[in-house]
């Protein structure tokens, strides 16, 4: 898959992209799907901020940003890939709406964002499965970090190594909207230390 | 491949409705997380500047128009639709509706249905369009699948079309966007394209600004 880098950051898999779009007047533009596996979710902001950080182990995010063109927007990041050079370095990006580029976030990077009221996002996942990674779940791959916990207290991920087929990704769509359709609920990890170990907790929203 | 999601407010016009999306909601309802729809899975973002304004209505004769609207959840949007089938009970009826974006429900425009709206300012849509091919439709343009009306077109001069009939496969939505990669340029003007009549036979032309040539 073709990378179009436009800016990096001091994180390696942390950067901006370019989108494919075409301007169609001042100011508006038309954009179509980035190469991958074409799946595209819309993410829809009428508060501020999470309270938490999120990780994904098996997914690539692939966030464009929409709304009013002047509101500032903060990314926060804290590398959490086992192995990685920049281990639990934090990086924060400010920046402004612009459907022209993407911010490309890899496997194992904590993310959270704040003044995101009334921001769409655009998110375009690239999912990697396993063979080895037992932290793994495909069917909740959310792990939820407080936004005051200490860098050092960040966890430390091991990120899956296997593209998926774009078929495999149809499937789970397909699997997706039956599940919201028949009205289920996503759940959602945390990791628990108890008697000095470390246990994965999934949790979801009572019925 | 199911193609509609349920209906959850018709119109007088068949083929006109809001449809639910599929979504999930943070536990305070601040984030929605809209997924793709039931159908091909292709989706296409339009973004609209804080001055926009549609000059014309517009027609698909091969295309299904599948709208979702984000953006200050009370700004009114006002969408206006015209009827254009040929053979259709409805035809050049128009129905005007009034909403507000809603990530929880998308607008599902049938082919042949002219429509155009006011209240777009920094509103973001997503279309999910879904694809339809027939042999030897003289109102179908590959290349252009958008017939211009001029907004002011009294409704009994808007054009009668025929549409498409047969549904494409996904695979040949995934051949189309391999070909707009290779060839889309950052600045693009739509091509305009108008019905006419010619001694008594109904044309189409395609209208384009003009660019200088390099020399």
């Amino acid at each position: 898959m073709e990378l179009r880098i436009l800016e990096k950051s001091d994180i390696n898999g942390l950067h901006w992209g370019k989108n494919y779009y075409v301007q169609t007047g001042q100011e508006s533009f038309t954009l179509v799907a980035n190469p991958g596996p074409l799946i595209s979710d819309m993410i829809y902001f009428s508060i501020d901020s999470t309270d938490h950080f999120t990780i994904q182990v098996g997914q690539i995010d692939r966030f464009t940003f929409f709304g009013d063109p002047e509101q500032e927007i903060t990314g926060l990041f804290v590398d959490c890939r086992k192995g990685s050079p920049t281990l639990h370095k934090k990086v924060e990006l400010k920046f402004k709406p612009d459907p022209r580029k993407h911010l490309y976030i890899e496997r194992g990077i904590a993310k959270m964002f704040t003044n995101m009221k009334n921001i769409t996002v655009r998110s375009e996942p690239i999912w990697f499965s396993t063979n080895v990674n037992t932290e793994y779940n495909i069917g909740n791959d959310r792990l939820i970090v407080p936004r005051d916990t200490e860098l050092e207290n960040f966890p430390i991920v091991q990120i899956n190594e296997l593209p998926l087929p774009n078929r495999a990704l149809q499937v789970i769509l397909e699997r997706e909207q039956q599940i919201l359709r028949e009205n289920k609920e996503y759940q959602q990890s945390f990791d628990l230390y108890m008697g000095g170990s470390r246990s994965r907790v999934t949790i979801k929203k009572r019925n | 491949m199911k193609s509609n999601d349920p209906i959850i407010q018709k119109t007088e016009i068949e083929g006109l409705h809001f449809e639910t999306n599929l979504y999930t909601t943070s536990t305070d309802n601040g984030i929605y997380n809209v997924i793709a729809s039931s159908g091909p899975g292709i989706t296409d973002l339009v973004t609209h500047s804080p001055n926009f304004y549609y000059l014309h209505y517009g027609i698909h004769v091969g295309q299904v128009d599948r709208l979702t609207f984000f953006g200050d959840l009370n700004q009114k949007i006002t969408g206006y639709f015209v009827d254009c089938r040929k053979g259709s009970p409805t035809l050049h009826k128009q129905v005007v509706l009034e909403f507000y974006p809603d990530p929880s429900k998308k607008l599902y425009i049938d082919r042949g249905i002219a429509h155009t709206f006011d209240g777009l300012e920094n509103v973001l849509t997503r279309d999910e369009p879904i694809w339809y091919m027939s042999a030897g439709n003289k109102d179908y343009n590959i290349a252009n699948d958008v017939i211009n009306v001029k907004r002011d077109t009294p409704l009994d001069d808007f054009p009668v079309v025929t549409i498409n009939e047969f549904p494409i496969p996904r695979k040949a939505y995934e051949f189309v966007l391999e070909l707009q990669h290779l060839t889309m340029v950052e600045l693009q003007h739509y091509p305009t394209r108008i019905p006419i009549t010619i001694n008594g036979e109904k044309r189409y032309v395609n209208l384009k600004p003009k660019v200088q040539e390099q020399r």
